[in-house]
């Protein structure tokens, strides 16, 4: 009994060793890869140092509207679908307190993830800007952190409105209202700034990017908190402790002042709304929807129609799921939009930024999969939730339940990441053959993506929980999203040393090598997470 | 019909199924009687596939549960203690894709879910979605979705729970019914009142061991003493607990 206790206990401190090796390994390497990018701008003189600034001030304004974002979606059932909550409610305790523990526990769920991968941007920035220690400490202590808190408060405050809301809406018309105003700001906001094509197009061409800055110089809004975080970071001689003061007292004070407001609004509409959720269980439709159980899906055997119809109607109302969904696709969308209006001067680039930008292209698409993996696939199995059972009891073998959501995933992600690169190389005028090449890349990193990130979801399964985005920033989750910007970095690394053998007529050795490791790779990253998931799902009991 | 031989579960510190030999022939309505943490629903998720036997090994139909476990899952309905359903989908869908996943046509689905839904006063809500359900209303759905494929061998754990009076009694008789038509039923309960009213034969079992198994007669008459099953019940396991054993019944054989 000793010798298996400490079996087990090895094999965590193992997993856990091992876990923690790759989560520095994204942060150490992400941190180098800032230095590198960042000492290639600032030696592009004054105008690289400006670009690096917004580049910074970009990626904050990004991580804030991501954190409201997943405040919301974790907010949902932590404030309101836990069955802690319900207990609670029943005991002589103040809801306002109730409100509170559930505050706390809602930052910490919704922000750690993002704030490991903001970790290496905020190290990176700060070494660039020659950051001492008390100015890390004091970045840290009085910005970054009232930065999350604020993110926090924000969202709770617009969860109640939107709660509240849902007493005389549905709640899917509440979330499609929220899903068409967060996609009403993102496209204004790159529409008026167009910070997007800064990022793809005219790198290359600094009297464009000089005439793009100038015109971005009035779009760093001063009231939202990405900005004030800039302001704290920036070096020496730009901003002086005053104003670095100033900016610390800022987020203190709006911190502070978010409590209060927070305290008074739950005071008085925690209990309210709460029991406005509590009421809309007991709504009752038919829908349309239930005709897919019914319909043919192209002659697939009916178990697997099962499975495929019972994840299509869940994810579809499920709204955590269908609004980050829409909201994607809205991204997706402004990206290829952006690229079709001719900004970019493709002609006037030389060869080796019109390279760069394909490989950026491709990378961003490489991104785009990993992080619809992590978020949409990974939670699969965990959504199974409870009534796995059904499943398990079911006349057939668990790897085939994996291998239907593996195909249902692929066919929905790969169609739609596929679409983006041919559309994508079309506005950037690629030619034919390497468009088929990347096609080609796309197609293993799906498959690699995908299997990685349904196996280790199965192996990290947790299925008392119900919220698909706290499954998927939860650790296995983080672990999932690093090892898929681990592949993504060879992937594109792969990509980029064929492009150069391709257009240098270098050897053919040499290429088969690299596509031959690319493949090696995927087999890897395909075969074995779905050989751990199944053994998973297998030995679970309850 | 259902074979256990020899079937063990051992859970860290904890034996929860000790050493459990037990046959139940086609068509026998058998229950499965035990105090709370006896070991009964351990034992069932044994049977149906859900939990992996420590030793021993058990046939479900002549398929061997751990060897053949889709064979034995195709010929095996299985109604949970708690059951948990897919919350979004409605109660018809949920049918339609247990239907499926056993490989029934549409056509059959349907049939089967028009007769059932009538039979259990499903058919106002089963359009709606299951998060609104109470979980009376689940406990008929979970009883439908485990007579829909039309099973040999029915495992149902605590089959009342949460059953009004009337529906109840539709389930004793559609349980009666079946074991009639030959299909094997295996109640798990701490009802002793529909164990005596339903059973063929029972088992008693606590700490995971058998401790006496027989038909309601066998159990009210032993020794000539004139005891019903609850007086008789709450003697074994009382004086199992003080010996850790039962020295009068034979454990391992069924009559």
């Amino acid at each position: 009994m000793k010798g298996f206790l400490s079996g087990v206990f090895k094999q965590k401190r193992l997993e856990i060793f091992v876990s923690s090796l790759i989560v520095f390994g994204l942060i150490f390497g992400g941190y180098k890869l800032f230095i590198r990018g960042g000492d290639f701008l600032l030696r592009q003189g004054e105008l690289g140092e400006v670009f690096l600034d917004r580049l910074f001030y970009l990626g904050w304004s990004i991580i804030f509207y991501l954190l409201i974002l997943s405040n919301l979606v974790t907010g949902f059932s932590t404030f309101y679908r836990s069955p802690e909550v319900a207990f609670l409610m029943t005991l002589p305790v103040d809801n306002k307190q109730i409100f509170r523990v559930k505050f706390i526990e809602n930052l910490v769920y919704s922000s750690w993830a993002i704030l490991i991968l903001g970790i290496p941007l905020t190290l990176g920035y700060g070494a660039l800007q020659g950051l001492s220690v008390w100015q890390y400490a004091l970045v840290f202590l009085t910005g970054i952190l009232p930065f999350l808190f604020i993110a926090t408060v924000s969202a709770s405050l617009l969860l109640m409105l939107l709660v509240f809301l849902s007493r005389f809406f549905k709640m899917r018309t509440v979330f499609l209202f929220l899903g068409v105003i967060f996609s009403g700001i993102f496209y204004l906001y790159f529409s008026v700034s167009q910070q997007d094509t800064m990022l793809t197009g005219n790198l290359g061409n600094f009297r464009a990017l000089g005439r793009y800055l100038a015109n971005l110089s009035n779009t760093s809004f001063p009231f939202i908190p990405s900005y004030w975080l800039s302001r704290l970071f920036m070096g020496g001689e730009i901003v002086a402790l005053m104003e670095r003061l100033f900016f610390s007292a800022l987020f203190l004070s709006t911190a502070a002042i978010g409590w209060e407001i927070i305290n008074w609004t739950a005071d008085r509409f925690y209990f309210h709304t709460y029991q406005v959720m509590e009421g809309q269980g007991q709504k009752t439709t038919r829908t349309p929807l239930s005709k897919v159980f019914k319909f043919n899906w192209g002659g697939l055997r009916p178990p697997v129609k099962a499975m495929a119809s019972k994840d299509l109607v869940q994810f579809l109302r499920t709204p955590q799921q269908w609004v980050q969904f829409l909201l994607l696709g809205f991204f997706i969308a402004v990206y290829l939009i952006n690229l079709s209006r001719g900004h970019l001067h493709i002609d006037e680039l030389s060869s080796f930024w019109r390279t760069t930008i394909y490989i950026f292209n491709f990378g961003f698409t490489g991104f785009i999969l990993a992080a619809l993996t992590a978020r949409f696939v990974y939670p699969m199995i965990s959504m199974e939730g409870r009534s796995l059972w059904i499943l398990q009891m079911a006349p057939f073998s668990m790897k085939r339940v994996f291998v239907e959501k593996f195909w249902f995933a692929f066919f929905v992600l790969f169609t739609m990441t596929e679409a983006v690169a041919l559309v994508s190389n079309y506005f950037l005028g690629q030619t034919l053959g390497i468009s088929i090449l990347a096609s080609g890349f796309l197609l293993l990193t799906s498959l690699a993506l995908i299997s990685l990130s349904l196996g280790l979801g199965a192996v990290y399964a947790q299925f008392n929980e119900t919220n698909p985005m706290k499954i998927s920033s939860g650790y296995g989750g983080i672990i999932t999203v690093v090892l898929s910007l681990i592949y993504v970095s060879f992937s594109v690394t792969a990509l980029v040393l064929v492009i150069n053998l391709y257009q240098n007529h270098g050897s053919g050795l040499i290429v088969g090598l690299i596509v031959g490791f690319v493949i090696v790779l995927t087999t890897l990253y395909t075969w074995l997470p779905l050989k751990w998931g199944v053994r998973a799902i297998r030995s679970y009991e309850r | 019909m259902i074979k256990l031989k020899n079937l063990s579960k051992q859970f860290a510190t904890t034996l929860a199924v000790n050493n459990l030999n037990l046959h139940i022939e086609k068509g026998e309505l058998f229950s499965f009687l035990g105090p709370n943490g006896a070991g009964k629903t351990t034992t069932i998720k044994m049977m149906v596939g859900l939990m992996t036997p420590s030793n021993g090994t058990i046939h479900m139909g002549g398929f061997n549960v751990e060897k053949d476990p889709q064979k034995a899952k195709f010929i095996t309905g299985y109604v949970p203690d708690a059951a948990f359903l897919y919350q979004h989908l409605s109660g018809l869908e949920l049918l339609m894709m247990v239907g499926q996943l056993y490989s029934m046509d549409n056509k059959d689905i349907t049939r089967e879910i028009e007769a059932l839904s009538e039979r259990l006063f499903m058919k106002e809500w089963i359009g709606h979605r299951i998060s609104g359900y109470s979980q009376g209303m689940k406990q008929r759905l979970a009883f439908t979705s485990a007579f829909l494929h039309s099973p040999e061998i029915l495992i149902i754990d605590e089959p009342m729970v949460g059953l009004d009076p009337k529906t109840a009694r539709i389930i004793k008789d559609m349980l009666k019914e079946r074991s009639k038509n030959g299909v094997t039923v295996f109640i798990s309960t701490h009802n002793l009142n529909v164990a005596e009213e339903l059973s063929d034969r029972i088992g008693i079992i606590n700490r995971g061991k058998l401790l006496g198994l027989g038909t309601v007669d066998s159990f009210e008459s032993v020794a000539g003493v004139q005891e019903n099953l609850e007086e008789r019940f709450l003697r074994i396991v009382e004086e199992e607990e003080l010996t850790e054993g039962h020295p009068d019944l034979d454990e391992t054989q069924p009559s």
